[in-house]
């Protein structure tokens, strides 16, 4: 309760705050908090800004489901393996550091623009971290587990079910918040280029139309999607706390 | 009574970790009769754990033979189960899930699985633990649902490695007794390695006492004590001579 009340005082500071810059500002560079507030609520009962969300949140959810089609298995596939592993691993670090948003040049020659560039920029960007917690995860199950499994002849399917997935289920699902995190800042950086609906363009079509209230407004809608999803993944994954590894202090001398 | 078979045959084993690495077991030879608990002594790191590992088939011997129930040992098999030494049950997975494991590997049907685990909880003493997680069990009583686990399984022959290190003395002699009428109402085998010599006296008909370094021989020595074994057992007379002559055997003066 304490805290619900810290946050609510902490957002009537920026409000306040904004309030100020924007009566100090011209109203067409900086509109107020109150205008903006008018035109997310004109926007929510058009139904434009519904229309927005939902089609942006399609394509995180599609990226998503490819980069974990090819992240999951590869890191299945890897992590017996050491040295292929390790050196895949290698390479996945070169391309790593080219941020998603350098993809999208490639991905509008590949795909035009529309769904399949934005689809393929969040899984670029959602493929590494699911592939590194996975890989990670499986590396690090404690060998006991795998030695119990081996002795009682678990075939892979089951040994894939009853053992790895759950001794590993903390880090994906640390790996898919990530995830989620990255690929909704891609879409809305892949959409102001490669797309002609979603949040990203909305926004960078408001742009053009010198609509500062727009602009706002779908910052706002940004702001508030992304912060959701994370807080719920987070809500899951410390409801999925059980720990993949660790007896009791006495369980083993 | 007409002989029984031995189920165990060990000949001229010899293991070592890595090609270039010292022998750790040096032309062991040890033959355990069916039906029968067996106990591996010798001082530590004299090759005890590695023996358990080479005849549950976790690894390969350099030379020699390991037969069980007269096929020869070529991996790991839910027919030769072992106990470990470390914690081995899976966090992930409470009590009954744990014991399910095993029964879910050789194929067993939901409901069966079901019905047997939680006989399997019940033998131990844990039927009304069967929904708590290992972390919220004892130490003792990890113990028992991972003897459960293996015991459910119904393998030939259970491999045990020091599995009661680190309890308190009470509760190591009852769990001695209890895996004793256990495998024994169940027909199973069990090779058991300790290097306490009053539990190796306690629970076994025969004690191999491995000698050198690296081990060449198993000197093995009869248990002339009632199949029943009870505290009693420990005050009389023939359980002192006994462990006089184990104790004079693993350190020859």
């Amino acid at each position: 309760m304490r805290r619900a009340l810290d946050v609510v005082l902490a957002l009537a500071v920026l409000l306040g705050a904004w309030q100020l810059a924007a009566s100090v500002a011209a109203s067409a560079v900086l509109p107020p908090p109150a205008a903006v507030l008018r035109w997310i609520g004109a926007a929510l009962v058009s139904g434009d800004l519904v229309a927005h969300v939902a089609s942006s949140l399609l394509r995180v959810l599609h990226g998503l489901a490819v980069a974990a089609l090819f992240a999951i298995p590869l890191a299945f596939l890897l992590a017996p393996a050491f040295r292929a592993g390790s050196a895949l691993v290698t390479v996945l670090e070169l391309l790593r550091p080219i941020p998603p948003i350098a993809w999208i040049p490639l991905a509008v020659l590949w795909f035009g623009v529309g769904d399949g560039a934005a689809v393929f920029i969040v899984a670029i960007a959602a493929f590494f971290p699911m592939f590194t917690a996975t890989y990670a995860g499986l590396r690090a199950i404690p060998p006991i587990y795998l030695r119990v499994a081996r002795n009682f002849g678990a075939a892979p399917l089951v040994l894939a079910t009853e053992v790895l997935l759950p001794a590993i289920r903390a880090p994906l699902l640390a790996g898919l918040r990530i995830a989620v995190g990255v690929g909704w800042a891609s879409v809305i950086a892949a959409e102001m280029i490669a797309a002609r609906s979603g949040l990203g363009y909305a926004i960078q079509l408001d742009r053009i139309m010198l609509d500062f209230e727009g602009i706002l407004g779908g910052m706002i809608a940004i702001g508030v999607i992304g912060f959701g999803s994370n807080t719920a993944l987070a809500r899951l994954a410390s409801r999925a706390d059980v720990p993949a590894t660790g007896a009791t202090g006495e369980a083993s001398p | 009574m007409t002989p029984r078979a031995d189920l165990v045959e060990v000949a001229s084993l010899r293991v070592r970790y890595r090609k270039d690495a010292d022998l750790v077991l040096d032309g062991i030879d040890l033959r355990l009769p069916a039906g029968t608990v067996g106990c591996v002594v010798g001082p530590s790191g004299c090759g005890k754990t590695t023996l358990i590992h080479a005849v549950a088939g976790f690894l390969r011997p350099e030379s020699g033979s390991i037969r069980v129930a007269g096929s020869p040992v070529l991996g790991p098999s839910p027919d030769r189960l072992v106990l470990f030494q470390e914690f081995s049950l899976f966090p992930w997975a409470t009590a009954q899930k744990n014991v399910e494991f095993g029964l879910r590997c050789l194929g067993v049907g939901r409901e069966e699985r079901r019905t047997r685990a939680r006989e399997a909880l019940a033998r131990v003493g844990l039927d009304p633990y069967r929904h708590r997680f290992p972390r919220e069990l004892s130490g003792g009583m990890q113990r028992r649902v991972a003897l459960a686990r293996a015991v459910v399984a119904r393998p030939r022959l259970l491999l045990v490695d020091e599995p009661l290190t680190g309890l308190d003395p009470g509760l190591r002699e009852d769990l001695q007794i209890m895996m004793r009428r256990l495998v024994r109402d169940a027909g199973i085998t069990m090779l058991w390695v300790t290097h306490d010599l009053e539990e190796a006296a306690f629970i076994s008909e025969h004690v191999f006492v491995l000698s050198g370094s690296p081990a060449r021989r198993a000197t093995r020595i009869s248990v002339d004590l009632d199949g029943d074994r009870s505290l009693a057992i420990r005050e009389s007379s023939s359980f002192t001579n006994l462990l006089r002559r184990l104790r004079a055997e693993v350190a020859p003066s």
